[in-house]
């Protein structure tokens, strides 16, 4: 066999193009096809026919038939029979999807601005556990921006190929464990919610079934529609989408849409798909620890001796640290934006922060003479990560009261 | 519904020849492009999603590529290549030249159906069907650009896929 390279696919591709089948046999089989649909118009689909055959030459089917059949038309039910009795088994979705080691999917995200206007970026995404996750995006065809994000490694990167340029951030343990697996995100909360069946549909050949959730907390308050359509033979997601008016941009909300989709499930992916593989050429423009990081190496430093004023303080600390894991909980965001000024929440920090449970806040600390108190607290995610670690505090002068300041 | 019967009657008239070949491309199989032929024409016909298709033939194009792709993941026995109609390689005068013509075929179309769907379709539409980028990405909503991009990353997968297969 000859050696494989790309020219010899090709050949190969360029051999099954040349094939051109004979003018009768196609004429035969679209004449098959015309009849076939001439019998769906005539409503007699021979597949449902026989079933039908079938289950009636049973006497006591035939009495649980005539009985399903009553009950059905007074609860105004459609009884389609056929095909339409295999169908999602949506409690099944979320298990399997948990039982992915690996996926890819594409995302379009369209914004909508005054003068028909649109914003649109697409983007490839790699994921697959702790080997890391990749994102490859595209605006105008153009790929404007790649992140890697590495849990073996505990580091992320970004890379602008346009500029030539990429950033370098630092991961800790628990920032390394966070999934950053938005299908199954969504589709676990989706799925938790007060969803409606949508029926039976078709995406590219395949057979879904779809539910939809209006206000869902995907959208975080603003107003729009969650579609999840699931492939009816593998209970696997094969598109979601999500439509409404958000808030993008300097409080004007947008109309906004974005779409999951050519989902590949449990795929195979290589390890170098996950090699940033960094130009030499390209130019370092940060590189950091993020918070999170900070903190917990705060944490190995030996607290220090607590003054009395201190001591009298410690317990306001602590209660700042708990209105504002209780503004989690209760998805109240102004109440949090009070407690924590100048952080301003995305949409999906706060759906993954949103409804959390507070396990255990500690006793506030301190390592140094600076303002900062360093609390201690325990949290489990909605997602059902639980988070270890130390929240930032300090006393704002300005206010004359406590404040959050880092390490959620 | 009865718009949708008039939609995909046109289609047949107007595509069914050529969803026809490309079925017989993707399959190999004479005997059963009739059937999937049909298979497909049935799904359009219950598919509610049809009714919104801006461009019923990329739809109906796409459509037709997984299912041929569902048909050679299901398929367990090997399939038969239609020899008499495959134009003849250099070395496939003879019967094992041709058999070995089959083989290589059926691996690179059994590689490309472990492609992610959308990279698969857009190998399937540029180097079987021999589609320009700009038609690719008008058929399925994207940019050229991206269709280029992606292809030239899905031939670096098939060779990945063809190599791992020969060791």
């Amino acid at each position: 066999m000859s050696e494989i390279n790309e020219k010899e696919i090709k050949r190969r591709f360029e051999t099954i193009s040349k094939f051109e089948q004979g003018s009768e046999v196609t004429a035969r089989d679209l004449e098959k096809v015309r009849k076939r649909l001439a019998e769906q118009t005539s409503g007699q689909r021979p597949g449902e026919q026989k079933i039908w055959r079938i289950i009636m030459k049973s006497k006591i089917t035939k009495a649980a038939a005539a009985a399903v059949i009553i009950v059905a038309v007074i609860l105004g039910l459609n009884i389609t029979g056929g095909p339409d009795i295999a169908g999602v088994t949506w409690a099944e979705v979320i298990e399997k999807v948990e039982q992915i080691s690996a996926l890819t999917y594409d995302m379009t995200a369209e914004i909508s601005y005054p003068e028909n206007k649109k914003l649109s970026f697409q983007s490839e995404n790699y994921v697959a556990g702790e080997n890391g996750c990749r994102i490859d995006m595209y605006m105008n065809g153009e790929l404007f921006m790649q992140k890697y994000r590495l849990p073996k490694e505990k580091v992320a990167y970004r890379i602008g190929p346009k500029e030539k340029t990429y950033s370098r951030f630092v991961l800790s343990e628990s920032q390394a464990e966070t999934e950053s697996d938005f299908p199954r995100q969504w589709v676990k909360i989706i799925l938790s919610e007060d969803y409606t069946k949508l029926g039976r549909g078709n995406i590219n050949g395949i057979d879904v079934e779809g539910v939809e959730v209006h206000n869902s907390e995907l959208l975080e308050g603003d107003e729009g529609v969650v579609r999840l359509w699931v492939d009816i033979e593998t209970n696997l997601p094969v598109r979601m989408e999500l439509e409404g008016k958000m808030m993008m941009d300097a409080g004007a909300k947008r109309p906004t849409k974005f779409v999951m989709d050519d989902f590949q499930w449990d795929v195979e992916l290589d390890e170098s798909v996950f090699e940033p593989n960094i130009p030499e050429d390209y130019r370092l423009i940060i590189e950091e620890k993020l918070d999170e990081q900070k903190s917990t190496q705060v944490e190995q430093k030996p607290t220090r001796l607590l003054t009395d004023t201190e001591k009298d303080d410690q317990p306001m600390a602590k209660e700042v640290v708990r209105k504002l894991l209780q503004a989690c909980a209760n998805k109240n965001w102004d109440e949090f934006s009070d407690l924590w000024p100048g952080l301003s929440l995305n949409k999906m920090q706060k759906i993954y922060l949103g409804g959390l449970e507070i396990i255990q806040i500690g006793e506030p600390f301190k390592t140094d003479d600076s303002a900062t108190w360093y609390v201690p607290y325990q949290i489990k995610l909605k997602l059902g990560e639980v988070r270890k670690r130390n929240l930032r505090v300090r006393y704002d002068e300005t206010t004359k009261r406590f404040v959050a300041c880092g390490g959620l | 519904m009865i718009e949708r019967q008039k939609k995909i009657l046109q289609l047949l008239d107007m595509s069914g020849e050529r969803l026809h070949r490309l079925l017989a491309r993707l399959t190999r199989r004479e005997d059963v492009v009739g059937d999937l032929l049909q298979e497909l024409f049935i799904r359009l016909w219950n598919s509610k999603t049809f009714d919104n298709a801006e461009d019923p033939f990329a739809y109906a194009y796409r459509a037709a590529i997984n299912l041929a792709f569902e048909w050679r993941r299901k398929q367990k026995a090997r399939c038969q290549p239609l020899e008499e109609n495959c134009p003849a390689a250099s070395d496939s005068s003879s019967a094992l030249g041709k058999m070995i013509q089959a083989e290589e075929l059926e691996q690179v179309l059994n590689a490309t159906s472990k492609l992610t769907d959308l990279a698969r379709d857009v190998v399937v539409m540029r180097y079987i069907e021999q589609d320009s980028y700009e038609e690719i990405a008008q058929r399925l909503g994207k940019k050229p650009q991206y269709m280029r991009a992606l292809c030239a990353k899905a031939m670096a997968r098939l060779r990945e896929l063809l190599a791992s297969e020969k060791r």
